[in-house]
């Protein structure tokens, strides 16, 4: 519940024409800074225009080393705009399915090739930069430019970005943070950082039960008991989005918990 | 199996430093544009063909004075991020030039991607 409530603030703070303009320094979260709402700018559009400048990313790639190494993936769980639309999406009651596991290595392809390499070769703006389908940036962006310039400003770039739109939302209902998981190459870049990072989700402090709640309960299906059963904290996995989960759903540490 | 914590630290405190270094080197970090008196020169031909960029439905809109084209001779990285995010540099023969006349104000402004 604390998570979804910071999911929310963040989306709404975020994204609101009080704020300040901070477009010069990047949040790590997928929020595309083509919106006038937006107060940071999305890293990944950084990256792309960066590469098409043929500039190192200096503040871009600092930010997110910085953010990753401190605290992971964490962003990822409890800032993202996008993953607030997704956990969303999952709630809609359909049967659910669990994409395999090799289609998270998709993500990495896709930043390297459509975050670096094409905007490189081809320039910023090239078609096959990863802001073509952006999903955040089609919600954030290109459905209020519909709204407002009504179907003379529909053009056949708007019109791929809704319909990769459309199968990240009908995946997203199907199978929970499916974009996370596949596309998303702000989690590709961030992802190695986990492994690393500052921020740790506490093993239970007495053996593991291996009642697998936290399998459960965990929405990126990593299996946090594997590492629990290790000493190791749960978060030392790739795809894990450090939501905390686990950690809430665990018995060994619920029982530990002062009762009120 | 236990966390193999000399290697997780001796990383952890290598990479927060290559972040504090990347970021303390785009305080110093200056981008050199042309004259502001130059433009910049046409697009190549490897740019979007205009079927994508092209409305499907189109609308006759007013005459427009071509924009003004004016480049600063240095900005920021910082600026350079700020200008990313509404493609207000672009890079033409290996040299960037801004796409907007930074004398005049401007309000908040969207990336044509």
């Amino acid at each position: 519940m604390k998570r979804k409530i910071s999911l929310l603030l963040s989306a709404l703070f975020l994204h609101s024409s009080w704020g300040p303009e901070l477009k010069w320094l990047c949040n790590p979260v997928l929020s595309c800074h083509s919106c006038v709402l937006a107060w940071f700018a999305c890293p990944v559009g950084v990256f792309v225009h960066y590469s098409g400048y043929h500039v190192f990313p200096f503040i871009a790639l600092g930010t997110v080393l910085l953010v990753g190494v401190l605290l992971g993936r964490l962003l990822c769980g409890w800032v993202c705009p996008f993953g607030l639309v997704q956990d969303l999406l999952h709630r809609i009651p359909t049967p659910k399915i669990q994409l395999p596991a090799w289609t998270a290595q998709v993500k990495y392809l896709v930043l390297f090739l459509m975050v670096f390499l094409f905007p490189f070769f081809l320039g910023e703006q090239t078609w096959l930069s990863f802001c073509r389908i952006c999903p955040a940036a089609a919600l954030q962006v290109s459905i209020p430019g519909l709204i407002a310039g009504g179907a003379s400003s529909v053009s056949a770039a708007t019109l791929v970005r809704f319909v990769f739109l459309g199968l990240i939302v009908a995946l997203a209902i199907v199978s929970n943070r499916s974009f996370c998981q596949v596309l998303c190459p702000i989690g590709a870049l961030l992802a190695p950082l986990n492994l690393v990072s500052f921020w740790r989700i506490k093993p239970p402090p007495e053996n593991c039960l291996e009642c697998h709640k936290c399998d459960k309960s965990c929405p990126m299906t990593v299996t946090p008991s594997a590492r629990i059963l290790n000493k190791i904290p749960a978060n030392r996995a790739l795809d894990c989005i450090v939501c905390h989960e686990c950690q809430d759903a665990c018995a060994q540490i619920n029982s530990c918990a002062p009762r009120s | 199996m236990k966390e193999p914590l000399a290697i997780r630290i001796g990383s952890f405190a290598l990479l927060l430093s290559a972040g504090f270094m990347l970021l303390t080197g785009s305080v110093w970090r200056r981008q050199v544009l042309p004259d502001p008196s130059t433009k910049p020169p046409a697009r190549p031909p490897l740019s979007l063909p205009s079927f994508v960029t092209a409305p499907l439905i189109t609308t006759p809109e007013p005459a427009q004075a071509a924009p003004a084209v004016a480049t600063a001779q240095s900005i920021s990285d910082f600026d350079l991020v700020r200008n990313a995010t509404f493609t207000g540099v672009t890079r033409r023969d290996g040299q960037l030039y801004l796409t907007y006349d930074p004398a005049q104000k401007r309000g908040k402004q969207s990336c044509p991607t």
